[in-house]
């Protein structure tokens, strides 16, 4: 049984990364670091790993898609992103891609339970 | 604190010298915010348990997967590993006992076989081992590194066309022969080793109380030392042309146009060494003379026409080849 369990959470895990880029673009209109990041994904239920948002803040940032600024005004220094003209349009066009396939798959999906 | 520090070195370490500080800065940072407000020590343990291996936090800011030998060509490079070795390690032995029967100064005679002789053996096959496993290691990493082997040169930038697909049945004329290829690695591995440590063993052997000796070297040792380089050389071009044809199993014009090159450059060494009368060890020519009844002008005379024979026929033979090579491809 811990096979299908194994496979059944690989299937998950790949899912859930194809995601993960849109859910960080989507809420960086408005400058977040590291940390506030992850407790605003929370608050709307779409948990992520520390571990796997740090760097992946720093990979969308070489790709230009994000922009940093380092803040060093509060009590402790702080890096913030925020999204950059070339993210905010991959932004609007993988959120168009999504609910493109999200509705293709509804259709899917459906049909089988019929 | 103290944890973190090492925490964060743990993962910053692991990463390129330029990002290392940002890096760092902003880690610590975060693992602050992830803290409650006087934390314990148990805190700290659970934030940084929760982060998780920093050798495996280290690999998602790196991100790009780094190799030498990528897997599509590893299971090629394992086992022309084991097949090189094992050649290698066969044509050491070989070469050992040899110059153990035909040892020139004839005072011990022939077999002496005791333990020392075994452990030398192991020693210079281990000591050959290593340098074998560089070199394959090396052809492979060359291989990987230029997209050689997926097909992408010489034209890097060109688009993949259905055009490139080789009709069926592949004609068994195209295929490029495992043997040939096993054999010419075999051959050069024990051409390389023999040349490079015991080039006297190709010489005038006479037959003596304790079996055949060696009186005299082929070759004048002072004057194949100013060749042994670019022969050095091309032999191991020679390795990486056999490994080679051991990966991609059917002729290509790349292959055909190396292989042309090759037998180009071979050839006009061969005719270079024929050339150079001093090359021959004038000790081996004086048994040669005496041994077929003549003087040694004659003799000299007689190696210079072998010679010239054979360069005649190692450019036919090579130019034949190179041209049924293109034809292969052809094909």
């Amino acid at each position: 049984m811990s096979t299908v369990d194994e496979l059944l959470n690989s299937f998950i895990i790949e899912l859930r990364r194809g995601t993960l880029v849109l859910s960080v673009l989507s809420q960086l209109s408005e400058p977040e670091y590291g940390y506030s990041l992850i407790q605003k994904l929370d608050s709307k239920n779409s948990s992520i790993e520390a571990g796997t948002l740090y760097p992946l803040l720093r990979r969308l940032e070489k790709q230009e898609l994000l922009i940093s600024k380092w803040d060093t005004n509060e009590s402790r220094p702080r890096k913030y992103y925020v999204l950059s003209d070339k993210g905010r349009e991959i932004y609007l066009c993988l959120k168009n891609e999504w609910e493109n396939l999200s509705k293709q798959l509804e259709g899917l999906l459906d049909k089988e339970e019929k | 604190m103290n944890l973190i520090d090492r925490y964060v070195y743990a993962v910053t370490e692991r990463l390129p010298a330029n990002t290392r500080e940002d890096v760092a800065k902003e880690l610590r940072s975060n693992i602050e915010d992830m803290l409650p407000k006087n934390a314990t020590a148990e805190d700290v343990r659970a934030v940084l348990v929760k982060l998780g291996n920093p050798i495996k936090l280290a690999a998602e800011y790196n991100h790009e997967k780094k190799y030498l030998i990528g897997p599509g060509l590893y299971e090629k490079y394992i086992s022309t590993l084991k097949l090189v070795m094992g050649v290698t390690s066969a044509a050491v032995t070989l070469i050992y006992l040899l110059g153990i029967i035909f040892k020139p100064s004839a005072d011990i005679g022939a077999f002496n076989l005791s333990a020392v002789t075994f452990v030398q053996i192991f020693a210079a096959i281990f000591q050959i081992l290593t340098q074998v496993f560089l070199w394959v290691t090396l052809v492979f990493i060359v291989l990987e590194k230029t997209g050689i082997s997926a097909g992408r040169l010489p034209f890097p930038k060109q688009e993949w066309s259905p055009d490139a697909l080789p009709s069926i049945p592949i004609p068994e004329k195209k295929r490029i022969s495992r043997y040939e290829a096993i054999f010419s690695l075999s051959f050069t591995i024990v051409f390389i080793l023999l040349i490079y440590s015991q080039p006297q063993f190709i010489g005038w052997y006479e037959k003596g109380s304790h079996g055949f000796t060696l009186v005299e070297p082929f070759f004048n040792a002072e004057r194949l030392q100013t060749y042994i380089y670019i022969v050095i050389i091309l032999a191991i071009i020679q390795l990486f042309i056999s490994i080679y044809k051991l990966t991609v199993i059917y002729w290509n014009i790349q292959l055909a146009v190396v292989v042309a090159v090759y037998n180009a450059v071979l050839c006009m060494l061969a005719v270079t060494m024929i050339n150079d009368s001093t090359i021959l060890n004038q000790g081996f020519l004086l048994h040669f003379s005496s041994a077929v009844a003549s003087t040694v002008p004659e003799a000299s005379r007689m190696w210079q026409i072998g010679g010239w024979i054979f360069a005649v026929i190692f450019l036919g033979i090579s130019i034949w080849d190179s041209i049924a090579n293109f034809h292969k491809c052809k094909v």
